[in-house]
């Protein structure tokens, strides 16, 4: 057994192709969010480490030659906040000269001009802080240069604020996310109801039940489906109204000769004389055999049906070869009512690729219906030919023919257009047209060029060409 | 009694049709339903024979025209067809009766029988005029209690007239029911059936009387 496949059903499949892209954009919307909020929180740190620097600048002087710094409480106050938090700084001379503050800060990457600040990470004592350095410019001083202030701060208020805005931001992604999952998901109940609906009734449907599905209360988009739907109910409809047209045939067809074989049996078996009994098992032989022949037409028929299924490559055959060997097997026929049967044709082969058997019973029940129909003392000619497309069989009589209006519907099962006559169920031709289907190829009836008659005409595909 | 086979299968027809000759029945066949309707039309039958699917003319159509006509005679449909929609169809048309092919020729000859008596409002199968006896099952007359031989042609006279007894029989009703469409009717061989079976009739005490004129009529001597 094989394990069987799990589908999701069409609900769960749409909230999950909504959900999941509507997952990863929060996703990214929430790392976007922590970008932003870092950089908030770097701006803030900035701007306090930078007013922090240029208060202490503001107090630098020259004085006496020397640099004189004091760092104003003003200065630091500006750090107190409710995080544990520890701030340096550190002051030095254009020359690099500490003059106050924490030797462990590092000095700025780069040479700053007066009044420029420069922000750069750093570790001091194994904690990451954030530094600003400002450079002052400090008049009458004689160096060149200005005076350097950096001011650090350890991260964790940064952290925190970081934190604190990246929070609100997920909690409301969150809140979304699940507000537009449930959402989804009472759309998908309202828009689904009717996909559903669908499956339901299909699904409620008796095995063979042909009738219509209902498109009125179905969005556009399903319409097309269920139309489709409808239309191949339809020819299946129509399928199996001709399969039991057939069938009920076939069974009326195939009663007949057993009546008749029943009737003759109870005829001869009252009578004592036995010529009558005699004469009663000569007709009995003639039902049996034409019963037989009825078996095995509808048999035939069955085989073509199934074949026009198969698709395999095959041996090709000698249509020519074929023909003949059909015309020797309907002569004694031919002989009995007096036809004049023959084959025009020059020799060479004609090579076709099709099963043997199938060829055989085309070929042979069109001979048969033109001997059957072609009043003795007639004429039944056979030719083959190449055209441009392929192959042709010509089956030519001089019989009564078969008016135009009337050429289509010959092709039915059991259609018989003359009953009096003729000996036959109106088999022949619907054999013909259906190893005809089978095999690709076209039969077509005409007129001939003079006088009365009729031409079958069988156009095969060029060998090679099929299958 | 003359019956109307419709079958379009030439053997079937043929043999049946010998079948029920050889039961002394006057049998007429038809090959197609516009052939049936006509004779229908035009001819007297005591039963028909309907094959459903006939060529020309459906063998349901046949028979509803035929009902259309107010046409009483008893119909036996005779097909392949055996779905119950068929059979109910059928007789919904006014058919009298359904039989599905293939069938037991006794079987048949017995319904036929059985509808005859019935349209001849005969409950009992045994029929008679003094010591004359007709048994309609076996279709054979007894004459004191010895069996009567008859030929198929005085059987069909002598049958009319037992199945009308006491009432009068006209020289033309007799010989349509003794001689199918494609035989010359001739009234004078009527005269001389009537003859040889006054004859045959001669040891009992039923007789055919001569109402000049009018036809003929079976009684019982003592009332001559």
């Amino acid at each position: 057994m094989r394990p069987e496949t799990t589908t999701l059903s069409l609900r769960a499949r749409l909230l999950l192709w909504l959900l999941v892209p509507l997952g990863a954009l929060a996703l990214v919307n929430l790392a976007l969010a922590r970008q932003e909020a870092r950089r908030t929180a770097d701006m803030v740190q900035d701007r306090l480490l930078l007013g922090s620097a240029r208060t202490i600048a503001q107090q630098i002087r020259f004085e006496d030659g020397l640099l004189d710094v004091a760092i104003p409480p003003a200065a630091l106050e500006l750090f107190q906040s409710g995080a544990e938090d520890r701030v340096y700084y550190r002051i030095a001379s254009p020359q690099g000269v500490l003059l106050s503050g924490y030797a462990e800060l590092p000095p700025p990457p780069m040479g700053l001009r007066p009044e420029e600040s420069v922000r750069f990470p750093a570790e001091v004592r194994g904690e990451a802080v954030r530094v600003v350095a400002y450079a002052q410019p400090v008049f009458a001083a004689p160096a060149e240069g200005p005076v350097i202030i950096e001011v650090a701060q350890t991260l964790q208020d940064h952290d925190q604020l970081v934190r604190k805005l990246w929070t609100t931001t997920l909690r409301q992604d969150m809140w979304t996310l699940a507000l537009a999952g449930l959402l989804i998901w009472f759309a998908l109940r309202r828009g689904l109801k009717d996909i559903l609906r669908l499956r339901d009734e299909v699904g409620r449907r008796k095995p063979g039940s042909l009738e219509p599905l209902r498109a009125r209360p179905l969005p556009q988009e399903l319409r097309p489906l269920v139309e489709a739907l409808n239309s191949y109910i339809q020819r299946l409809d129509a399928q199996m109204a001709v399969r039991s047209r057939f069938i009920a045939n076939a069974s009326h067809q195939l009663r007949t000769p057993f009546a008749v074989l029943q009737t003759q049996a109870s005829h001869g078996l009252r009578s004592a004389d036995p010529a009558l009994k005699d004469e009663v098992l000569g007709a009995m032989s003639e039902s049996v055999r034409q019963g037989t022949r009825l078996v095995n037409q509808l048999l035939t028929l069955s085989q073509a049906e199934a074949g026009a299924q198969l698709s395999r490559p095959r041996d090709p055959v000698d249509l020519a070869t074929l023909t003949q060997r059909v015309l020797e097997e309907q002569a004694p026929l031919a002989h009995a009512r007096n036809i004049d049967l023959g084959f025009d044709h020059a020799g060479e082969p004609v090579d076709l690729r099709a099963p043997a058997a199938m060829l055989h019973e085309l070929v042979a029940n069109l001979v048969d219906n033109a001997l059957r129909y072609t009043p003795p003392g007639g004429k039944v000619t056979l030719a083959l030919g190449r055209t441009g497309d392929g192959i042709t069989l010509r089956v030519q009589d001089n019989g009564p023919g078969i008016p135009p209006g009337d050429r289509a519907r010959v092709f039915e099962r059991f259609c018989r257009l003359n009953q009096d006559d003729t000996p036959g169920c109106g088999l022949g031709l619907s054999i013909v047209q259906e190893v005809a289907q089978a095999l690709g190829a076209e039969v077509r009836l005409s007129d001939p060029d003079s006088g009365t008659g009729l031409v079958a005409t069988v156009t095969f595909p060029a060998a090679g060409r099929q299958g | 009694m003359k019956l109307l086979l419709v079958e379009d299968n030439r053997p079937l027809s043929e043999w049946l049709a010998r079948t029920l000759r050889a039961d002394k029945y006057t049998v007429e066949c038809a090959h197609d339903g516009l052939e049936a309707d006509g004779l229908l039309r035009t001819e007297a039958y005591d039963l028909v024979i309907l094959d459903l699917a006939l060529p020309g003319l459906d063998g349901r159509e046949v028979l509803k025209r035929a009902r259309s006509r107010r046409n009483p005679v008893p119909v036996l449909i005779l097909t392949a067809f055996d779905a119950t929609r068929d059979r109910i169809e059928g007789l919904d048309f006014g058919a009298d009766d359904y039989m599905v092919k293939p069938f037991e020729v006794h079987e048949l000859e017995a319904r036929i029988r059985a509808l005859l008596r019935r349209s001849n409002q005969q409950k009992n199968p045994i029929l008679s005029c003094a010591s004359l006896v007709y048994d309609s099952n076996s279709r054979e007359f007894t004459l004191a209690g010895a069996p009567l031989a008859l030929t198929p042609r005085e059987h069909a006279v002598l049958e009319l007239l037992m199945m009308k007894a006491g009432k009068t029989v006209a020289k033309r009703a007799l010989a349509e029911s003794l001689f199918s469409i494609d035989e010359a009717v001739n009234p004078e061989a009527i005269e001389i059936y009537v003859h040889r079976l006054r004859r045959k009739l001669e040891p009992g005490d039923a007789v055919i009387v001569t109402l000049r004129g009018l036809g003929y009529l079976l009684k019982p001597r003592h009332e001559a």
